[in-house]
């Protein structure tokens, strides 16, 4: 039986306009991959060059005057016999236990410092500990950035790591670039290892060592932190 | 037409036949992100994401040759002037905005309804100041002007607003989480398609309405220009609240993915109804080939055999039809 119905007729690829394909499949392919790779070699490069030179600098290389405590009041340790000396203008302590305590920056970014002590003399576990007592859900995609150079806490030398990550608010609000330190010094059998997690701000490596934006403040409690048997 | 399609929705000239490529490569360059992130390289991911959708949208207008000769001055007034944007919007809102651990001090009237408002407007200059071309007088060319402006401004907001992340240590100290690489997704690759989309639905909404190709046949209150700033506008303000209150990181990514499928859609009825609109006009002229199907077929504005809109078509390989051939 005959169809009634009407076909239309074909037309061959080559004689249709706007059909030819310009890039065959391994030249678009090849395109594609090489302009994608050479943004990200060229743009990775870039910030690998001119990234923030924050590895030379310590706390104690920032503002020329720090803050001084004018009438500090302190956390002790009833555990371990350390002494915190702050500032209750700046800082507001809480979470407090035997071994440590916190210390919320009430100025500036927001700053948290958190003392922790232990026995023993493993300066490099009481670092990773702080860094696993991190929460990922609060500070997410931690990169480190650095070994903290001098790492001192009260005068005694120790080590620690910068790190940059974002501050999610659990309470709400909107993620924030933040600097982490996390550092450790021992004396005597006992460690201190201490936290501080601060807004960050790469506007100036000299005045705002290792990105924080409060650091002057942060170091504070930090340098002054004394020892059991010191005076 | 209800599909929930990147390469389809944004790429609407490209024939059907030639659209593989495209989705081949889009998923190549997702599988490339989620390599890359999964090796430590966080700041390579975070550039690939950012790059993928701008990188194929350029080959897109040099496949198709949507403009034409033209592209030399078009270029820069959409995926230039949009990443020029983009820099300066992330650098200046970088530094009006102060942040503190509990969030920006600006608050979530700042944060959530401001920059997006802001941002949106941005995206939509570089396509305004080609408004007045008479050359450029179709639905589809707002929506390809819009696409190009929104994928630059996003581009350059990205890198220049994580530009703190991707200076730290090229390889990251632990693997990255699964939450890390929904968050680069939702960064660079949802935020792209999202502003592609809402800008797009603007500006060929506005293209139909300037160039007064509508002839009223197949209009809506939900089609119309309004409409569609209202929705551009609502969709940006709403994931801007979001991002601001909701705290978990895989959530947020799934609340964009939702808005960016949903947008997708709107996108598709938009230039579905413009296209209609355009073609209303029964027209039928001489015999040509349609791009699309490869038969000859009467020139109309759709084709008869397949469907396909002509104007669909790249202009310089359109037979002519109707009165303003």
């Amino acid at each position: 039986m005959t169809s009634l119905s009407y076909s239309y007729p074909v037309v061959g690829a080559g004689s249709v306009p706007g059909a030819r394909q310009k890039l065959p499949h391994t030249r678009f392919l090849a395109i594609a991959g090489v302009g994608l790779g050479v943004l990200v070699i060229v743009i990775t490069a870039v910030v690998v060059l001119v990234k923030p030179g924050v590895q030379s600098c310590h706390f104690t290389c920032g503002p020329d005057v720090g803050p001084r405590l004018v009438s500090p009041t302190s956390f002790t340790s009833s555990e371990f016999g350390y002494k915190v000396e702050y500032d209750s203008g700046y800082f507001k302590q809480s979470n407090a236990t035997k071994s440590g305590a916190e210390f919320d920056l009430t100025i500036g970014g927001g700053g948290i410092l958190v003392f922790k002590a232990e026995s023993g003399s493993d300066v490099n576990g009481a670092v990773d500990s702080l860094v696993n007592s991190i929460s990922s859900n609060e500070i997410q995609n931690l990169q480190e950035i650095e070994p903290v150079p001098g790492a001192e806490i009260g005068e005694v030398e120790g080590s620690g790591t910068a790190f940059s990550g974002t501050f999610v608010p659990q309470g709400g609000g909107q993620t924030v670039p933040v600097s982490v330190v996390a550092m450790a010094a021992s004396s005597h059998g006992l460690t201190i290892g201490v936290l501080a997690i601060d807004p960050q701000d790469l506007s100036s490596v000299q005045t705002l060592p290792l990105g924080f934006a409060d650091g002057a403040f942060l170091d504070a409690p930090i340098t002054d932190t004394i020892w059991p048997g010191q005076s | 037409m209800l599909r929930i399609a990147v390469i389809s929705t944004f790429f609407p000239h490209l024939p059907r036949r030639h659209a593989h490529l495209f989705r081949e490569t889009f998923t190549i360059g997702l599988l490339v992100v989620v390599l890359l992130a999964a090796l430590r390289l966080y700041a390579p991911a975070l550039i690939a994401a950012a790059a993928l959708l701008p990188i194929l949208y350029v080959l897109y207008l040099y496949e198709v040759e949507v403009w034409e000769t033209d592209s030399v001055s078009v270029l820069p007034a959409t995926l230039g002037l949009g990443a020029a944007l983009g820099v300066g919007y992330s650098l200046g809102f970088g530094q009006v905005v102060t942040v503190g651990l509990g969030g920006p001090r600006q608050g979530a009237a700042f944060s959530g309804v401001l920059l997006p408002v802001v941002s949106q407007l941005l995206m939509i200059v570089g396509p305004l100041l080609l408004l007045g071309r008479v050359r450029f007088d179709e639905a589809l060319d707002g929506l390809s002007f819009g696409i190009t402006s929104a994928l630059g401004f996003t581009f350059a907001s990205v890198i220049a607003g994580y530009w703190h992340t991707l200076t730290a240590p090229l390889f990251g100290s632990g693997s990255i989480s699964t939450e890390q690489i929904a968050g680069i997704a939702r960064a660079a690759i949802l935020a792209g398609v999202v502003n592609a989309a809402t800008t797009g639905i603007v500006t060929s909404s506005l293209w139909l309405r300037r160039h007064g190709r509508s002839r009223k046949r197949h209009d809506h209150v939900l089609l119309r220009l309004p409409a569609a700033v209202v929705i551009a506008f609502g969709f940006q303000i709403a994931l801007g609240i979001v991002t601001y209150f909701v705290t978990s990181l895989l959530l947020v990514v799934i609340l964009w993915a939702i808005a960016a499928a949903a947008l997708l859609v709107w996108v598709r009825i938009t230039v579905h109804h413009a296209l209609l609109e355009e073609g209303a006009e029964h027209v039928i002229g001489e015999a040509s080939a349609c791009p699309e199907c490869h038969l000859l077929v009467p020139t109309m504005y759709f084709c008869p055999a397949c469907g396909a809109a002509r104007s669909a078509v790249p202009k310089h390989s359109r037979p002519p039809i109707g009165a303003r051939a």
